[in-house]
């Protein structure tokens, strides 16, 4: 039996099914953000003045932040243009870009963990510290937490062009629904740069 | 003008600048040919190009207002940077997201969820804002002195009476709230203002609230100030309650 519409479009909603539940489950993902960033700006104006802003008492540099900023911007849009080479059926090239958009995610969790986590944590200063740090670690590792999920997601897909992958079934029966599931996963990619689009100022700039 | 565009055709751009601007085209033209990027992907890069200069733009007017600037955090710099981090947003919606391609259905799901979140975030910063602040007692280098200054003021309310083993112990600083728990002499401070009531214990006092003359090695990261030891000769604050 054929899942119905995973490639062709619902005639009441104009799109497949996939599409419809990807969207649904980024608007989830905006309101748990949303409870998130509604906290922050609890914690902040209730903190006033006392609010850390220097560097000498947050203890965050700006660097490391943008370049996260700049990897995952660039993940984003290599993220599109492999969807596109799958969509073309250009499998080499949809290969190439999606390693880089992994690559990003390998680098931003280097940078997130290596850089910016483990020297706080050899510090001292932990979630329990302040304010300040709880919020920050909260929503910085869940932000990164949705960035390796979105890896491990998007790794699967890339592994379904392989003959020898257990996945590859989808991509032999039907390449055009392995492209629609590499847009999903590619549509929450993109979600993730969203969220840290704002992160990055909200922490390191203000 | 049909004379004037075969001229064209046959010697190319006349004007220099047009000349290098086609140029700098066609070498990109060469780049992305030479890398697989075709149609589509170049507006892609382009999208890419426009993000990482709003990026430089935010990352430059934080660098601004910290050489230059009064290096704080007011109205002005938190409008600039939201501002930008939206457009950036916008752009990745639109363009990386194919929102301005995506059928009614999404942008119906868009704008259920775009107004809950603008009332989850406005909501609560408007209830947070018109909650008046909590009254807290006058901080003074002395804190035992405001505190004789609020029980002078506050001498004649007829509820004194109900606080009268306050009286007993009216003269010692050191001396714990009766029977009650320092707790209980915060209560009183912060919503009664003091009626003529004991005195705080100092260990009770500097723990809740955060004193001016806090020095920088005091006050951690997110302004909260590290309670302070009693000294040897002091009472034991566990021991008085």
């Amino acid at each position: 039996m054929e899942i119905p519409y995973t490639v062709t479009a619902r005639p009441d909603t104009g799109m497949w099914n996939g599409k419809l539940g990807i969207w649904l489950f980024l608007a989830s993902e905006v309101m748990l953000f949303g409870g998130f960033f509604s906290a922050y700006i609890f914690l902040r104006l209730g903190a006033g003045d006392a609010w850390p802003v220097h560097y000498a008492e947050t203890h965050l540099k700006v660097w490391p932040g943008l370049l996260n900023t700049v990897v995952l911007i660039f993940s984003s849009m290599a993220m599109v243009i492999a969807w596109m080479k799958l969509k073309e059926r250009k499998v080499k090239e949809f290969r190439v870009w999606l390693g880089a958009v992994l690559a990003c995610a390998a680098a931003f969790m280097v940078i997130k963990l290596g850089i910016e986590y483990a020297p706080k944590f050899a510090s001292g200063y932990y979630p329990k510290t302040s304010p300040f740090y709880s919020i920050y670690y909260t929503m910085t590792g869940l932000h990164g937490l949705h960035v390796l999920g979105g890896a491990i997601v998007l790794l699967y897909h890339g592994l379904c062009t392989y003959k020898w992958f257990p996945g590859y079934q989808v991509y032999r029966a039907n390449p055009e629904q392995l492209a629609n599931r590499v847009e999903c996963g590619g549509l929450f990619w993109h979600l993730v740069d969203l969220i840290w689009i704002f992160l990055f100022p909200l922490f390191y700039l203000l | 003008m049909a004379h004037a565009a075969t001229d064209h055709e046959h010697h190319g751009p006349s004007n220099p600048v047009t000349k290098w601007m086609a140029g700098v085209w066609s070498s990109w033209e060469n780049l992305f040919g030479m890398i697989g990027l075709t149609g589509e992907s170049r507006r892609v890069v382009a999208v890419f190009a426009l993000l990482m200069v709003f990026t430089v733009l935010t990352w430059g007017a934080y660098w601004v207002d910290t050489q230059f600037g009064d290096n704080q955090v007011g109205a002005t710099d938190l409008t600039i940077g939201l501002l930008i981090a939206t457009a950036k947003a916008t752009f990745v919606l639109a363009f990386f997201m194919h929102m301005i391609h995506e059928q009614r259905t999404v942008y119906r799901v868009m704008l259920f969820t775009a107004f809950f979140f603008v009332a989850l975030l406005g909501l609560n910063t408007c209830a947070f804002l018109d909650t008046p602040p909590l009254a807290k007692p006058m901080i003074t280098d002395n804190p035992y002195k405001a505190h004789e200054a609020h029980g002078k003021g506050h001498g004649d309310h007829g509820d004194h009476a109900a606080h009268g083993d306050h009286a007993d112990h009216g003269g010692d600083p050191a001396q714990p709230h009766g029977a009650s728990s320092p707790a209980h002499a915060d209560y009183d401070e912060a919503t009664h203002g003091g009626h003529g009531k004991a005195q705080l214990s100092e260990e009770g006092y500097t723990d809740k609230i955060q004193p001016e003359a806090a020095t920088a090695d005091e006050v951690q990261p997110g302004g909260i100030v590290a309670p302070t030891e009693p000294a040897a000769d002091e009472p034991d604050a566990e021991e008085s309650r």
